[in-house]
């Protein structure tokens, strides 16, 4: 080999101008460690193309929208006015803790920004529903709830629960934040799924009305075991059918469930076929289901847990068909949802002082939200020959009836007593 | 397509302006060809890391007598994410012109001889996004954006055989950073013009 002179060589060759080249190059280099991409300095509003769910006729369907994100600081994290992003996340005293995940986009001709990735598309799917969802809060008088930005974590890791752990999404009150685990079916995303985000969102306006007013109920548990845990039970699953009626309020769409959870999907359908009308887990019911739980299982909270739907469904087919009823008679679909949704939170306020204050050897009324919303709508007869088919489960209320008022609407006459606690 | 026709329509120019050249200055060309080789890029990908992506690359070079170079290659990666119902498929494309200057030569033998360059690079990149949900599908264009790139090239000549190390930080607004680390392994041939 001739490596004669080499050090000479490259002493001659390496010129000025070949040694600002090298040095710029080493420059860049490291400065490429560092550099941020040109997403982190969009903010504002952004126009995104995200897959949102429409109306098609009696159905709903999913396509592609373009869409606003308002109030973004940093588009490159999602982050913003509405929601903030965590990504695999972690709890570290009731605080939710990792990185913000890194959305990519590319910008088309027309200044709107596509996801590249099924991960920066969540992430602004999810900001744009949660923003829906904050301003519908507002409308109906709750904003002051969400004043900070949701915290959201996606690709959550649980490794303690066989239901949480794929394909699945919950919100965790303690943490305050909406949590997505992997998605790992063929069906559509959680995280993309409105009616499910609509249904999570709702979760936490009930945890903030509800459970953080009642903390201390939980001291009664070993004393009253059968009332603490069917007040818990019922919480829990008028919790759940007031959820999947959000759910519907915000997509219209009835099977919401059944785009990511089809195997779900045909118990939890809010369409209230002829036979069910009047159907509801009664407080008996309830008791009964509990009972057989507390006698069988070492942890019957658990074990009730698939039983919950069963008290929420019905509840949320019943508000689904109030709604439905309301903006045949009188109301536009929105206002009719609007007004309906002020009636849920309305009653999830009394809930919450119902909770607090109940004394521990006393039972939650199971068909409280029948009588809640007959007193808080005005009734057309159907209305309320309607309710009065659930409050007639009542065996002391069977006598009760519609009453015609002098402004043409009904009325719930009440000809016994209510005595729903033994 | 077009961008194949456009590759070969430049290195017959090339081929042509090396022969007029030759016959007028007595330049020096070779003609370097590639195969279709791999190129690394150092990037953020949709597993939310900052690490090495792959994609390919197709090149072909001039040099001048043996100091300078001038060259053109086209790079592509793709990458898709999701499931069945609801996937995203990003399709990168980019076409860049190379300038490079050689600074350093050493002769190991007649027929081996190792070749450092600095190189330059200018072009321009885009996207096309796939967006395919329930069976339909959508595509989107991103805008095209302006790719700037400076690195070190090393050569390896055996014969009229090339083995090649390229390697720059690479700049565009498109990029995910904005500047990245792009490495090429090259296996070509050359041929005197």
């Amino acid at each position: 080999m001739n490596f004669k002179n080499i050090n000479t060589v490259i002493a001659q060759k390496l010129r000025p101008s070949i040694q600002i080249a090298l040095v710029l190059f080493f420059v860049s280099g490291i400065n490429g460690c560092k550099q941020k991409s040109e997403l982190n300095d969009i903010q504002g509003d952004v126009q995104v193309k995200i897959p949102v769910s429409s109306q098609s006729g009696d159905s709903a369907k999913y396509e592609l929208s373009t869409v606003t994100l308002k109030g973004l600081s940093n588009l490159k994290e999602v982050t913003g006015f509405f929601a903030r992003f965590f990504f695999a996340p972690g709890l570290n005293q009731n605080q939710l803790v990792g990185d913000s995940p890194q959305a990519r986009f590319v910008k088309t001709k027309g200044g709107i920004y596509i996801p590249v990735d099924s991960i920066s598309q969540q992430m602004a799917t999810l900001y744009y529903h949660i923003q829906n969802l904050s301003e519908f809060s507002r409308n109906i008088g709750i904003g002051h709830n969400h004043q900070k930005p949701m915290k959201i974590g996606i690709e959550t890791r649980i490794s303690d629960s066989d239901v949480l752990d794929k394909n699945n999404a919950f919100y965790d009150g303690k943490s305050d934040a909406m949590l997505f685990v992997p998605f790992t079916s063929n069906e559509l995303p959680i995280a993309v799924n409105s009616g499910i985000i609509a249904h999570e969102y709702f979760h936490s306006l009930f945890y903030k009305i509800v459970f953080n007013q009642s903390e201390n109920q939980k001291t009664e548990v070993t004393t009253h075991k059968l009332q603490s845990l069917y007040n818990e039970t019922y919480l829990r699953g008028i919790n759940e059918g007031l959820a999947d009626f959000w759910g519907w309020a915000y997509t219209n769409d009835v099977e919401f469930m059944s785009w990511s959870l089809s195997s779900y999907s045909k118990d939890r359908q809010l369409n209230l076929s002829a036979q069910n009308v009047g159907v509801f887990q009664r407080t008996e019911d309830i008791k009964k289901e509990v009972q057989t739980q507390i006698a069988a299982e070492a942890d019957p909270s658990k074990k009730l847990t698939s039983y919950i739907y069963k008290i929420g469904t019905p509840n949320a087919r019943f508000l689904k068909q109030m709604t439905s009823m309301m903006m045949t008679d009188e109301l536009s679909p929105l206002d009719a949802k609007i007004k309906m949704a002020k009636t849920v939170i309305s009653f999830v306020q009394l809930l919450a002082i119902k909770a607090k204050e109940i004394p521990a050897t006393d039972f939650l009324p199971a068909d409280s939200l029948f009588d809640f919303v007959a007193s808080e709508i005005k009734l057309s007869e159907a209305q309320c020959k309607f309710i009065l088919s659930y409050i007639h489960k009542n065996e002391l209320r069977k006598t009760d009836q519609c009453e015609k008022q002098t402004d043409d609407s009904y009325l719930i006459k009440a000809v016994a007593e209510v005595v729903e606690n033994p | 397509m077009r961008k194949f026709a456009f590759i070969f329509s430049m290195i017959v120019t090339v081929n042509v302006f090396a022969k007029y050249k030759t016959a007028e200055s007595g330049f020096d060309l070779n003609l370097n060809l590639y195969l279709p080789t791999l190129q690394f890029r150092f990037q953020d990908g949709m597993d939310q890391s900052r690490s090495i992506k792959t994609g390919y690359s197709l090149n072909a070079s001039v040099n001048i007598d043996k100091k300078y170079m001038l060259g053109i290659e086209y790079n592509i990666q793709s990458e898709k994410s999701g499931n069945s119902s609801l996937s995203i498929n990003r399709n990168f494309s980019e076409i860049n012109l190379i300038a490079g200057f050689n600074f350093l030569q050493i002769y190991i033998s007649e027929v081996r001889k190792f070749n450092l360059w600095g190189t330059g690079y200018l072009g321009q990149n885009s996207n096309k996004i796939k967006t395919e949900l329930f069976g339909q599908a959508t595509t989107d264009q991103s805008d095209a954006e302006t790719t700037y790139g400076v690195g070190v090239l090393a050569q390896m000549k055996l014969n009229f055989l090339l083995f090649e190390i390229d390697t720059r930080m690479m700049s565009s607004k498109s990029y995910e950073p904005q500047i990245m680390s792009v490495t090429d392994l090259r296996f070509g041939f050359q041929i005197p013009l």
